[in-house]
C-alpha cells in the first residue's frame, strides 16, 4: 500500500492509500493443468486478445487480494526459454518488458525432469517465481514421493503443491502471492555453476557488458552474458543496439569458438546438459520412489484405444456417436427456435400496426434469416459439448495420433484432423483450430481445405433436395455428399501439399496426457469459445447479408417495387435479385439450375444455411410447399450437382473472415477462388457424367 | 479370464456382430433394389440401415471377442472399451427418444399431429444388448482396479 | 541401429542418433528425447505412429507419454536394449 500525500483536502489526515497493480504471469508447460489454475485465480474474469503482432492468444484476468488489483496474464504453454519459438519469445518478452512482480510455474509433478527445466530457466532470468507443483495426484499414483519444503530451500523459491482439478492446494497459493505482494517471502537468486571454463567466459562478458552498455537496461547481465554464449539470435541483436560498440558480441563469438574445442561440443548443448545435471542432483534430493508402479488407468486402456486394430474402429464409432447425439437429441430445441422465429415472432410483427414495408423488413428480413441461422444453435452446441469433453479427458490426442498415418499420405498430420472435427460442426471454430498446428504449412493447408468440411449449415440443402428427389435414397444421397467432403478435403490438401506448400512436414510429435475427468468449467468454456463464433457470425455478418439481399429484393432496375415481392414470385423477378439469378442462370445453364436456385445461390454466399429458405421466398412458396416446387424444377441429376456445388463453393462470409484472421487477406481470396472452381467443375462434371450414362 | 465370463462376451458379440450386418443387409437393400427382399425385422424389434450403425455394432462385437480371446491387459482394456462403448449406446438412444417425445410436443405448436414413438425408438438391439452389457463393465472396473 | 518405427511394443532403446536439422532436434528434445536418452516402446504398428514413454535416468520409471507421427520416427534410430 502507498500512502501519499493529498494536496486538496484540508479535512482529511493527509494520508490517501491506493490500491496497486500488481502484474503476475503464469507460466508452466503445456498440459500441466495452467488453464485451470488461470480461470481459479481469476474466477472467469478473463479477456482473451492477442499478443501484439502475433496470433497467439494472450489471456488476462483480474483478482483482487486485500487491497491490492492483481493482473494475471496467461503465458503460452513451453518448455524452455530459448528464442527459437514465437511462443517462448512472448514469455521472455513479456518478463523483460512488462516486468511482472512474480512468475507463477505451473509444473506437472509426475514429470519433474522436464518440467524443471522451465523453472531452472525462469530463475536463470532472476525473477521471483512461485512453483506450483501441480497434479500431485499423478505424482502419488505413480508412487513418487515428493518433499517440497526441500525443493523450496534448494531452489530458494516457496513452492506449493496442489491438485488444481480438485481445487486443493489453491488457497495455499493465494497466500503465498499474498506474502509475495508484501515482500513477506524471500526469494533467492539462482546461480548455476557452469564449471571454470565457461564461468570465466561469461564473467568476461559480464565486465565488458558493463562498460558497453548504453542506457540501464532491464536484462540481467548474467542472463546476457549467457544467452550470448548460446548464440541467443535475439538476444545478439538486443546487445547490438544496446551497446556502444561490439566488443561483447565478438568476445561471445569468441569464446564460444574457444569453449568448443575445449569441451568438445557447442555451448548451448554443454550449458542445456550442466542444467538437466542440476535437475538430477536436485531430484535425487527431493524426490523418492515408494512404490514402483508401472501400469496406470491410462496405460491400460489405451491398449486398446491405440490397437492397430480396432483403435480406429472405437474412434469412428465414438465419432458415430458424437454426430448422432448432436443432430438428433438437439431436434426438439432446434424446433422450439425455428417456432419462435418462424411462427410466433412473425406472426406477431405481421399482426401488428407497424408500417407494411417495416413489417416486411422485419418480419420477411431479419425474423425469418435470423431463425434460419440460429435453429443450428442447438447442434453445434451439442457438438461442440461433446468435442469438448472428449478433448479434456485426453481421447482427441489419442484420435489424432490413430489418423496420423492415414493423414501422412495426404500431406498431413494427426494434429489437423481436430480442426477438421470441429467443421463439421462449424466450419469457422474449425478455421480458428488450426491456430494450434506448429507447422507452418500444415496450419495453412489445413486452413484452407476446412471450409471444405461439410458444416451443419449445408445440410439443409441436402435434406430438401435429397427429400424430395431420392425419396428412400435420401440417406444415402446425404451420406454421399459427407464422403465427397472428406475425399476432396484429403485429395486438394495433397494438391495443396505436393505442388503449392512445398517441403517437408516437421513431422507430428505430441504429448499423450493421462485421462482425466473433464472438468465442467473448462468444458463450458471452450463450447463457448467456439459457439460464439457462430453466434457473431449470426449477429454480424448475416445481419448485413440480410439487409442487403432484402434491399436487392424490394428494389430492382426499374426503381422501388415494394414489400409486395415476398409474396408474389413474378414481381420478385423483377427485382434485382431477378436480375442476378438469370444473369447467374446463364453461367449455370449447363446444370439446368433455373434462375430462382441459381440466385439462392448468392444468398449462400452469406450464410450457407440461407439457401433453403431463400429459395422458398424466390419460388413465393412456404417450407413445407417447398419440396413439390422443387420437383417441377430439378431433376435428381440437377439436384446432385446442386448439392456437391453447394458443398464446395466458397466458403461462407464469416469463414473467409476467419481465414483472413489467420492466413491474411491473400489467402482468404485464394480460397473462395479455388473453392469456386472446384465447386463448378465438379458439378459440371457429375452433370455431363450424368447425362453420358443416360441420367438425364 | 473365467469362462462363464468369456462365454457372455462370445454370445453378445455374436448378437452385435450379427444385428450390425442385419443393418448393413437393410441399408444394401433400401439402397439398390435388387430383387424382391424385404427388410429384416427380429419380431417386433426395428434395426435400422444405417452404416455408421452397422459399424458401432461390428466395433463393439469386436471388442468383445478381443476381451475373450486375447490375454491380460489387452483384454481387459477391450472388455472395458467394448462395454462402455456398448452403454454409451444404449444410452444415447435412449437420450433420442426422449428428444423425440419431447419433440412430439412441440411439434404440435405448429399445428401438426401428435406421434408419440417412444417405444419404437427403444425396441432397438443396442438398448437390449446394452443392459446385458452393464454387469461387463463393472466387471471390467473390477479387474483394473485390482491392477 | 533400427529406426523407431520397427521396434517391437514393450521394448526398451537408446537413443543413438536423430536425423534432421536442429529444428527437430529441438522438437524431440523438448518432449524428453535426445542422443542418449532411453525410451520405452509402448505402442508400434510397425509402419505407422509409435507411442513411447520417456525414461527417467536414474530408473526405469516414465517421466511422460509421447506420441510420434510415422515419418518424424523414422528419423529417430536407436538400439534395442531389452
Amino acid at each position: 500500500m502507498y500512502k501519499i500525500n493529498c494536496l486538496g483536502c484540508r479535512d482529511c489526515s493527509g494520508t490517501v492509500s491506493i490500491r496497486r497493480l500488481i502484474k503476475i504471469g503464469v507460466a508452466g508447460n503445456p498440459n500441466v493443468g495452467k488453464s485451470i489454475i488461470f480461470n481459479e485465480l481469476t474466477g472467469g474474469r478473463a479477456w482473451v486478445g492477442n499478443w501484439p503482432g502475433v496470433t497467439v492468444e494472450k489471456k488476462v484476468g483480474r483478482l483482487r487480494i486485500d487491497s491490492a488489483e492483481v493482473e494475471v496474464v496467461d503465458l503460452p504453454g513451453i518448455y524452455s526459454l530459448t528464442a527459437y519459438s514465437i511462443d517462448e519469445l512472448i514469455a521472455r518478452n513479456f518478463i523483460v518488458e512488462e516486468n511482472p512482480d512474480i512468475i507463477i510455474d505451473i509444473v506437472n509433478a509426475s514429470n519433474l525432469e522436464r518440467n524443471l527445466y522451465l523453472t531452472i530457466s525462469l530463475l536463470e532470468m532472476n525473477v521471483k517465481v512461485i512453483i506450483v507443483l501441480n497434479m500431485m495426484d499423478l505424482a502419488e499414483n505413480l508412487g513418487y514421493k515428493i518433499d517440497h519444503e526441500k525443493l523450496s530451500k534448494i531452489l530458494g523459491v516457496p513452492v506449493i503443491p496442489t491438485i488444481a482439478i480438485r481445487k486443493v492446494g489453491i488457497g495455499k497459493l493465494i497466500e503465498a502471492i499474498k506474502l509475495a505482494i508484501n515482500n513477506k517471502l524471500h526469494f533467492k537468486p539462482l546461480i548455476i555453476d557452469y564449471g571454470p571454463e565457461v564461468e570465466e567466459a561469461i564473467n568476461s562478458i559480464i565486465s565488458v557488458l558493463h562498460s558497453e552498455i548504453k542506457e540501464k537496461t532491464k536484462y540481467d547481465l548474467r542472463w546476457l552474458a549467457i544467452k550470448l554464449l548460446e548464440g541467443d539470435e535475439h538476444i545478439i541483436k538486443e546487445v547490438k543496439r544496446l551497446c556502444i560498440s561490439s566488443k561483447a558480441l565478438d568476445l561471445a563469438v569468441d569464446y564460444r569458438g574457444k569453449l568448443r574445442s575445449k569441451l568438445g561440443k557447442d555451448v548451448e548443448d554443454y550449458l542445456i546438459e550442466r542444467r538437466y545435471q542440476l535437475i538430477s542432483n536436485i531430484l535425487n534430493e527431493v524426490l523418492s520412489i515408494e512404490k514402483h508402479v508401472r501400469l496406470t488407468f491410462t496405460d491400460i486402456i489405451d491398449a486398446a484405444l491405440l490397437h492397430r486394430v480396432v483403435g480406429i474402429p472405437i474412434a469412428l464409432s465414438a465419432l458415430y456417436l458424437v454426430f448422432r447425439f448432436a443432430f438428433e437429441a438437439s431436434l426438439p430445441l432446434a424446433d422450439l427456435i425455428d417456432w419462435f422465429f418462424g411462427t410466433f415472432l412473425y406472426d406477431i410483427i405481421y399482426s401488428s400496426n407497424l408500417p407494411s414495408l417495416l413489417k416486411s423488413f422485419l418480419a420477411d428480413g431479419l425474423i425469418t434469416g435470423l431463425g434460419t441461422v440460429l435453429v443450428f444453435l442447438p447442434v453445434i452446441v451439442f457438438f461442440f459439448i461433446t468435442l469438448a469433453i472428449l478433448e479434456d479427458i485426453g481421447y482427441m490426442a489419442r484420435v489424432a495420433y490413430l489418423v496420423d498415418k492415414v493423414m501422412h499420405k495426404f500431406g498431413l498430420t494427426g494434429r489437423s484432423i481436430i480442426p477438421l472435427i470441429i467443421g463439421f460442426g462449424c466450419n469457422i471454430p474449425g478455421v480458428i483450430a488450426t491456430r494450434t498446428i506448429m507447422d507452418e504449412n500444415d496450419r495453412k493447408v489445413t486452413a484452407l481445405v476446412a471450409p471444405l468440411i461439410s458444416c451443419s449449415a449445408r445440410l439443409p440443402v441436402y435434406l430438401v433436395l435429397a427429400g424430395a428427389l431420392f425419396l428412400t435414397y435420401m440417406g444415402t444421397v446425404v451420406l454421399s455428399m459427407y464422403i465427397w467432403s472428406i475425399i476432396l478435403t484429403l485429395l486438394v490438401a495433397l494438391i495443396l501439399r505436393k505442388f503449392v506448400f512445398k517441403g517437408i512436414s516437421t513431422g507430428f510429435i505430441m504429448e499423450l496426457p493421462e485421462y482425466t475427468r473433464p472438468l465442467l468449467s473448462s468444458v463450458l468454456i471452450k463450447t463457448w469459445e467456439r459457439t460464439k463464433r457462430f453466434l457473431f457470425k449470426a449477429g454480424t455478418v448475416i445481419l448485413i447479408g440480410i439487409i442487403l439481399i432484402w434491399l436487392l429484393s424490394i428494389t430492382g432496375p426499374s426503381g422501388y417495387i415494394g414489400p409486395q415481392v415476398f409474396s408474389d414470385p413474378a414481381l420478385l423477378e423483377n427485382s434485382w435479385i431477378g436480375v442476378i439469378g438469370h444473369t447467374l442462370s446463364f453461367i449455370f445453364a449447363p446444370m439446368n439450375w433455373g434462375w430462382r436456385a441459381s440466385a439462392a445461390l448468392l444468398f449462400g454466399f452469406v450464410a450457407k444455411e440461407i439457401v433453403v429458405g431463400s429459395m422458398a421466398l424466390l419460388f413465393g412458396v412456404g417450407e413445407e410447399q417447398l419440396s413439390d416446387v422443387i420437383v417441377k424444377q430439378f431433376t435428381p441429376l440437377s439436384a446432385y450437382a446442386y448439392m456437391a456445388f453447394v458443398l464446395l463453393y466458397v466458403p461462407c462470409i464469416a469463414t473467409l473472415a476467419a481465414i483472413r484472421g489467420e492466413l491474411g487477406l491473400k489467402y482468404a481470396i485464394i480460397a473462395a477462388i479455388y473453392e469456386l472452381f472446384l465447386a463448378y467443375i465438379v458439378a459440371l462434371s457429375i452433370t455431363l457424367f450424368g447425362q453420358f450414362i443416360g441420367l438425364g | 479370464m473365467k469362462t462363464t465370463l468369456k462365454i457372455a462376451c462370445m454370445i453378445l458379440s455374436f448378437f452385435y456382430v450379427l444385428f450390425g450386418l442385419i443393418s448393413l443387409f437393410n441399408w444394401v437393400i433400401g439402397n439398390f433394389p435388387l430383387s424382391n427382399l424385404n427388410i429384416i425385422k427380429i419380431w417386433i424389434i426395428d434395426i435400422p440401415a444405417d452404416l455408421g450403425y452397422t459399424l458401432f455394432m461390428l466395433t463393439v462385437g469386436l471388442l468383445l471377442i478381443y476381451g475373450a480371446f486375447t490375454k491380460e491387459i489387452l483384454s481387459i482394456s477391450c472388455l472395458f472399451i467394448g462395454s462402455l462403448l456398448a452403454l454409451s449406446g444404449m444410452a444415447l438412444q435412449i437420450i433420442i427418444a426422449i428428444s423425440n417425445l419431447i419433440d412430439a410436443y412441440i411439434i404440435t405448436l405448429f399445428g401438426e399431429q401428435l406421434a408419440i414413438t417412444l417405444v419404437n425408438d427403444l425396441l432397438r438391439p443396442e438398448v437390449v444388448l446394452g443392459t446385458a452389457c452393464l454387469p461387463l463393465l463393472i466387471i471390467s472396473i473390477q479387474m483394473i482396479k485390482e491392477i | 541401429m533400427i529406426p523407431l518405427p520397427l521396434v517391437s511394443s514393450g521394448s526398451v532403446v537408446r537413443v543413438l542418433h536423430i536425423i534432421g536439422g536442429k529444428g527437430v532436434y529441438r522438437k524431440l528434445h523438448e518432449l524428453g528425447i535426445s542422443v542418449g536418452s532411453r525410451l520405452r516402446v509402448i505402442n508400434s504398428w510397425g509402419a505407422g505412429p509409435v507411442v513411447i514413454e520417456t525414461l527417467n535416468a536414474n530408473n526405469d520409471l516414465r517421466t511422460s507419454r509421447v506420441a510420434i507421427g510415422y515419418g518424424l520416427a523414422m528419423k529417430i534410430y536407436v538400439e534395442v536394449i531389452s
